[in-house]
C-alpha cells in the first residue's frame, strides 16, 4: 500500500514537472512580452520623467488626474464607450433577430453587413470627409431643407460622425456572432414555450436572452475594445489634436509618448486599465448571475 | 521504453526553453578584427609654382603628382602655363613651360578648364570663353616635351553633340577624349572632330579614366525601379556602353575615381567604397567620420603594396592654397590605451560644413575625445528623425545634440544640462563675454540649456514715412496701416497664410504663455490678424515676383529682414531711399525683434561624457572661427568677436561689391558699412529679448482652422473658438 502511494506521489510529481516544463516557453514569453512591460509601466508611473528618473510617489497620479487634457480625454472616451457600445450590441442583436427569420435576400443582406469590415480604414475616412465636410454631401442636402450648416468634423457634433462610423464598421461582425448564438438556442425549449402560449417577447426575454448572455458578454467586451480603436479613424481625420469633443485617451497617450512624457502616459494607462478591469469584472458578474441557470 | 520517451521529451522541452531564453541580445564575440580601425595620416605637400601663382591639380599616383600653373596678367588673360610633375617619394620635380596663344591671337577672355595628360605624357587643356554674344571652346595640345602641337576649335563640335559645355574631360588609352553633360556621354577624336554620342536614362555622375586605359561612366539606372548606381565601360568600337558587373543599390550620389587596373573607388558624403570591375564585388572601406575627414573630396586615389590607401585631397581651408593633402588610410590596431573616448553628437537634420570642419579639427587635435556625429535625418528620414532623437536622449545614447530649433518643451523635461555651472567653472569661457541679453532670452525657466556661437535677428524694416519712425509698433498699428492702404501689396510675399505665419511665429508671446501653458486666441488682436490676413491674396506668382522692384516703386512699405550681417540693412536702406526704419514685428508684449541661434547646442543630462561635450562646444567659440570673416554665419555671440567682425567689415576696402536681383532687373552697389551702421545693428541686438519659437503643432492647428475661414466657409468667431479650444488642449497636455 505504502509502495503504491509512493509510486503515485512520484508519478504526480513527474507529471507536474513535465507540465511545467511544457508550459515554460509560453510562460516565459507571456512574462517577457506582457507581464514585464506592465511592471515597467508601473515603474514609469512613479518617476518624474524618463531622463532623470527620480521617484515621486503618487504625484504623477495626482497630476494626471488634475490634467485638463486627461480629463477631457477620459470623459470623451467614457461617453463614447457608453453610448456606442450599447448601441453596437443592441442594434446588432436586432439585426441578427431580423436576419434569423426567413426574409427575402437574407444571405445577400448578411454579406452586405459584413463588407464594411473589409474596407481599409483610410478609404473609409476619405468617404467620411467627403460626406461630413462643412461643404460636403450631407450639408448640401440639409441646407436647402432649411437646416444650418454644421461643421460635422470640427464641432460639438463630431462625436455623432464617429459613432456612425463605429457602428457601420462593427455591427456586421457582432451580428454574425449573435446569429450563430441564436442558432444554438435549443429548438425544443422554444417549441415548448410556444405550446405553453408564450408570446414572442416572453420567448425572447426569458429564453433567448438567457442563452445569448455569454455571447452578449463577449460582444460587449469586443465592442468596448473596438470603441478604443476608434482613435485610428479620428487620427486620420483630425491628426494629433482634434476638436476637443473627439479627443480620446489614446490621443493623450500617443501625444505624451511623442513628447517623452512616459510618466504621464504610464499613469494614464494604469488609470485606464483599472477602469477596464472594473467594467469587465462587472460584466462578468452580471453575466454570471444572469446566465447561471442556463449553464446549469 | 516509457522512461526513455519521458527523458526524450524532457530533453526536447529543455532545449526549447534554453533556446527561447538564449535568443536575442547576443553579445557580439570580439575578434581581433574588431579592434582594428581605419586611421588616417596626412602629409601636406606644397605644389610649388615658379611664378608664385595658383595651381590646378591634374592627377596623382603613388609616384607623382601632376599639376598646371597658370600665369595671369592684369586683364585676367593667361600669359603662361607651366606643367609640373613632382615626385611624392623623392625630391624630383620636372617642369615644362607651355606656349600659350596670346590674347592678340583671339584668345582674350579664355579660361582654362582642367587639363589632362595621357600615358605618353601628351597634354590637352580645354579653354572656354563666355561672352554676351558667344561661347567658344578650344583645345590646346602639347607633346610630352611641352611643345605646342595645335589648338583646335571645339565650338562646332560641342554644338553638334548638343553639349552645353565641355568640361572635366578624360582620355582613354587611344587618346580619345570623353566628356559628359546631363545624361549624355560624348567623345571627341584627337583632331577635335565629334566621335560618338550616347544618351542614358539617368544623370551621368562620373566619367572615369580607368588605370586599365578604358573609360567608365557611372549613372543611375532607373529601369529597374529601384535606385541603383551602375558603372559601364565605354566601347569605342561599338559606340556604346558595355556592362560591367558593378551595380549597386544606393540612394545617394557617388563620385568615382580609378583605384587600380581592376578596381574603381567611389565615395559619398558619408562612406568610401572600392568595387571590382570584373566581379562587381563591392567593399565598404571607411566612413569619413571614422577617419575625421568630413568635407573631403578626393581627387586621386591608389592602393599601396601594404594594403593601405592614399588619396589626394584639396583642402581649401589651408592657408596655402597651393598645398594638397596626401592622406594615407590604413587599418591599425587600436588598443585601450590609445583609443579615444567617443562622444556621440546627435544632429536632428543637417550638419553644416563649418561644424563638420570643426569636428574634424577637434578630433585631429584632441588626444582624449573623438566626436562621432549621428545624423538622424539621414538615418531615419525626416518623419522619424525627431522621435528617434528624443528616444535616444531619454535613453542616454547621445552625449550632446544640435537641435535646429528652440525646443523649450524638451528642455523642460530636464533632458539637458544647465550650462551656467559649466561657465562658472571654466576660467577661459565666460558668459559675461557674450551678449547677456541674448543668453537671457534663450533661458528656459531661468536655466541656460542652449548655446550657439552665432545668432541672427529676425525683424521688420519699412518705409519710415509710412510706418513711422518709432522703434516698435502694435498689432493695432499694423492693422490700421493695412486699412489705410487696402489695395497695395503692403508687404513682400504677402499672402493670407504668410501674413498669419509672420505675425504668429514672431509674436507667439502675444497669444500663448509658455510659462503657464495657456493661450488666448479669442481676443480682439487675433481676430483682427485673421481679418487682416484675409484681405491678402491666396497665393502669388513667384515666377514674375520682384520684391525689390515693388519696394522701389512704393507698392510695398514693409518687409521681413534676417539680420545676420550688415549688407542686408544697406540693401533695404537703398531700396527705401534712406528712409528705412527697423521697427520690428508688430507685437503687444515684446520688442518685435526675434533671436534665432544658428545652432542649438545642448549637453544631454544622461551623458557620461559631459566634459568632453563641453570641450567641443567651447572649441566652436574660438576666435579663429571668426577672425577672417566678412560674412559670418550670423553675428558672433561673443562681444569681442562681434567687434572683430564689425571692424573687419568697416575697415575692408572696396566696399561690398554690387548685388543684383536674380533676374538682373535691379543692381544695388553696396558701399562699405560705417560705424553708424554697426551701432544701429548693435542697438537692435541689445534690445532683442525673445527667441523665435516655431511650434509646429501649434501652427498646424492654427492654419488648419484658418483655412475654412479664408475660404469663406467658417465664421471668424467659430474659427477663433476652434483654434482656442484645440490649442488649449495641446497646451494642457504639457502641463
Amino acid at each position: 500500500m505504502a509502495r503504491s502511494n509512493n509510486q503515485f506521489k512520484r508519478r504526480s510529481r513527474q507529471q507536474r514537472v513535465g507540465s511545467i516544463l511544457f508550459m515554460l516557453p509560453s510562460l516565459i514569453s507571456v512574462f517577457i512580452f506582457f507581464v514585464l512591460p506592465f511592471f515597467v509601466v508601473i515603474y514609469y508611473s512613479f518617476i518624474d520623467n524618463p531622463v532623470t528618473a527620480e521617484f515621486v510617489g503618487f504625484q504623477n497620479y495626482v497630476n494626471v488626474a488634475q490634467n485638463a487634457a486627461f480629463k477631457q480625454a477620459s470623459s470623451n472616451t467614457l461617453k463614447f464607450s457608453f453610448v456606442a457600445m450599447p448601441l453596437a450590441v443592441v442594434l446588432s442583436l436586432i439585426l441578427a433577430m431580423l436576419l434569423d427569420r426567413n426574409i427575402p435576400l437574407r444571405s445577400q443582406l448578411r454579406t452586405s453587413f459584413l463588407t464594411p469590415m473589409m474596407v481599409p480604414v483610410a478609404s473609409i475616412v476619405l468617404i467620411i470627409e467627403v460626406i461630413f465636410h462643412s461643404n460636403g454631401a450631407l450639408n448640401s442636402f440639409l441646407v436647402p431643407l432649411g437646416f444650418q450648416k454644421i461643421d460635422w468634423l470640427s464641432s460639438d457634433h463630431s462625436p455623432v460622425v464617429i459613432i456612425f462610423l463605429f457602428l457601420w464598421k462593427n455591427m456586421g461582425y457582432n451580428m454574425i456572432l449573435f446569429l450563430s448564438a441564436l442558432e444554438s438556442v435549443p429548438r425544443d425549449i422554444l417549441e415548448v414555450a410556444t405550446m405553453e402560449s408564450a408570446n414572442a417577447w416572453q420567448i425572447f426575454w426569458h429564453i433567448k436572452i438567457r442563452y445569448l448572455s455569454p455571447t452578449i458578454l463577449f460582444v460587449t467586451i469586443l465592442s468596448l475594445i473596438n470603441s478604443f480603436k476608434v482613435f485610428r479613424e479620428i487620427y486620420l481625420i483630425s491628426g494629433d489634436y482634434p476638436y476637443p469633443s473627439l479627443y480620446m485617451l489614446q490621443h493623450f497617450m500617443n501625444n505624451t509618448f511623442k513628447s517623452l512624457d512616459y510618466h504621464k502616459l504610464s499613469t494614464a494607462a494604469i488609470y485606464m486599465s483599472v477602469v477596464m478591469v472594473i467594467i469587465i469584472g462587472a460584466l462578468f458578474l452580471f453575466e454570471n448571475y444572469f446566465g447561471k441557470d442556463v449553464e446549469e | 521504453m516509457k522512461n526513455f520517451k519521458r527523458l526524450l521529451f524532457t530533453g526536447l522541452v529543455a532545449a526549447l526553453v534554453i533556446s527561447t531564453v538564449g535568443c536575442g541580445n547576443k553579445k557580439p564575440v570580439e575578434t581581433e578584427e574588431d579592434k582594428y580601425e581605419y586611421i588616417a595620416k596626412t602629409n601636406l605637400i606644397t605644389l610649388e609654382s615658379s611664378k608664385d601663382s595658383r595651381v590646378d591639380l591634374m592627377d596623382a599616383d603613388k609616384d607623382f603628382v601632376r599639376y598646371l600653373e597658370y600665369v595671369w596678367d592684369d586683364n585676367f588673360n593667361i600669359t603662361g602655363i607651366v606643367y609640373h610633375e613632382k615626385s611624392l617619394i623623392s625630391d624630383e620635380h620636372k617642369q615644362k613651360e607651355l606656349k600659350v596663344p596670346s590674347s592678340d591671337e583671339g584668345r582674350e577672355g579664355f579660361y582654362p578648364d582642367r587639363g589632362v595628360v595621357d600615358k605618353d605624357g601628351n597634354i590637352r587643356i580645354i579653354f572656354n570663353c563666355y561672352t554676351e554674344d558667344s561661347e567658344k571652346t578650344v583645345m590646346d595640345s602639347y607633346d610630352k616635351d611641352g611643345n605646342f602641337v595645335d589648338s583646335i576649335d571645339l565650338t562646332e563640335t560641342k554644338a553638334s553633340l548638343d553639349l552645353q559645355y565641355i568640361s572635366r574631360i578624360v582620355v582613354d588609352k587611344d587618346g580619345n577624349i570623353f566628356c559628359s553633360f546631363d545624361n549624355t556621354i560624348a567623345s571627341i577624336d584627337a583632331n577635335g572632330k565629334p566621335g560618338m554620342k550616347i544618351t542614358v536614362d539617368g544623370w551621368v555622375e562620373s566619367l572615369v579614366a580607368g588605370k586599365d586605359g578604358e573609360v567608365y561612366a557611372s549613372f543611375y539606372d532607373y529601369a529597374s525601379g529601384d535606385p541603383k548606381v551602375v558603372v559601364k565601360k565605354v566601347d569605342m568600337a561599338s559606340k556604346s556602353l558595355v556592362d560591367t558587373k558593378i551595380s549597386i543599390m544606393s540612394s545617394s550620389s557617388r563620385s568615382w575615381l580609378a583605384c587600380d587596373e581592376s578596381h574603381l573607388f567611389s565615395y559619398t558624403e558619408l562612406n568610401c567604397h572600392v568595387a571590382d570591375i570584373n566581379s562587381g564585388e563591392e567593399e565598404t572601406l571607411w566612413s569619413w567620420m571614422d577617419i575625421d575627414y568630413l568635407n573631403a573630396y578626393p581627387e586621386a586615389i591608389w592602393k599601396n603594396d601594404d594594403g593601405s590607401y592614399c588619396f589626394v585631397n584639396r583642402n581649401y581651408e589651408l592657408e596655402n592654397i597651393n598645398q594638397i593633402e596626401v592622406v594615407t588610410v590604413k587599418k591599425e590596431l587600436v588598443t585601450a590605451e590609445n583609443r579615444k573616448e567617443k562622444i556621440v553628437f546627435g544632429v536632428r537634420s543637417y550638419l553644416d560644413s563649418n561644424v563638420m570642419n570643426a569636428i574634424s579639427k577637434f578630433n585631429k587635435t584632441n588626444g582624449k575625445y573623438k566626436i562621432v556625429p549621428k545624423l538622424y535625418y539621414e538615418e531615419f528620414g525626416y518623419e522619424n528623425a525627431d522621435a528617434m532623437l528624443k528616444a535616444d536622449i531619454a535613453a542616454g545614447k547621445v552625449d550632446f545634440v544640435n537641435l535646429d530649433q528652440y525646443d523649450s518643451n524638451l528642455a523642460n523635461k530636464k533632458s539637458f544640462e544647465d550650462l551656467t555651472p559649466y561657465f562658472d567653472k571654466d576660467p577661459d569661457f565666460k558668459k559675461e563675454d557674450m551678449f547677456e541679453n541674448i543668453l537671457e532670452a534663450s533661458k528656459v525657466d531661468g536655466k541656460m540649456y542652449f548655446i550657439s556661437p552665432a545668432f541672427s535677428i529676425t525683424t521688420m524694416i519699412g518705409n519710415a514715412d509710412i510706418i513711422g519712425s518709432g522703434e516698435t509698433w502694435t498689432i493695432d498699428d499694423f492693422v490700421k496701416l493695412r486699412e489705410k492702404y487696402p489695395d497695395s501689396e503692403f508687404m513682400t510675399y504677402a499672402t493670407k497664410s504668410s501674413i498669419l505665419s509672420y505675425l504668429l511665429i514672431y509674436g507667439t508671446g502675444d497669444f500663448v504663455d509658455l510659462k503657464t501653458n495657456t493661450c488666448d486666441f479669442n481676443n480682439d488682436s487675433f481676430k483682427k490678424i485673421l481679418e487682416m490676413a484675409n484681405t491678402f491674396p491666396e497665393e502669388i506668382d513667384y515666377n514674375d515676383y520682384n520684391d525689390w522692384d515693388l519696394i522701389d516703386k512704393g507698392n510695398v512699405f514693409v518687409t521681413m529682414i534676417y539680420l545676420s550681417d550688415l549688407d542686408s540693412i544697406t540693401i533695404y536702406d537703398k531700396l527705401f531711399k534712406d528712409k528705412a526704419n527697423i521697427i520690428g514685428f508688430p507685437t503687444n508684449t515684446g520688442c518685435g525683434h526675434s533671436i534665432a541661434f544658428n545652432n542649438y547646442y545642448s549637453i544631454c543630462s544622461k551623458s557620461n561624457n559631459k566634459e568632453g561635450a563641453w570641450e567641443f562646444i567651447k572649441s566652436l567659440f574660438s576666435d579663429d572661427q571668426f577672425e577672417n570673416l566678412r560674412y559670418a554665419n550670423g553675428f558672433p555671440i561673443k562681444k569681442k568677436q562681434f567687434e572683430m567682425v564689425m571692424n573687419n567689415i568697416i575697415n575692408s576696402e572696396g566696399g561690398g561689391g554690387a548685388v543684383s536681383m536674380g533676374n538682373g532687373s535691379m543692381t544695388i552697389e553696396l558701399s562699405t558699412p560705417d560705424k553708424a551702421a554697426v551701432d544701429r545693428v548693435r542697438k537692435i541686438i541689445e534690445k532683442a529679448n525673445s527667441m523665435v519659437v516655431y511650434d509646429e503643432k501649434l501652427f498646424e492647428i492654427v492654419f488648419e482652422e484658418a483655412e475654412p475661414y479664408f475660404k469663406g466657409s467658417k465664421s471668424l468667431d467659430d474659427t477663433c473658438d476652434s483654434i482656442q479650444k484645440r490649442i488649449n488642449l495641446y497646451l494642457s497636455e504639457t502641463k
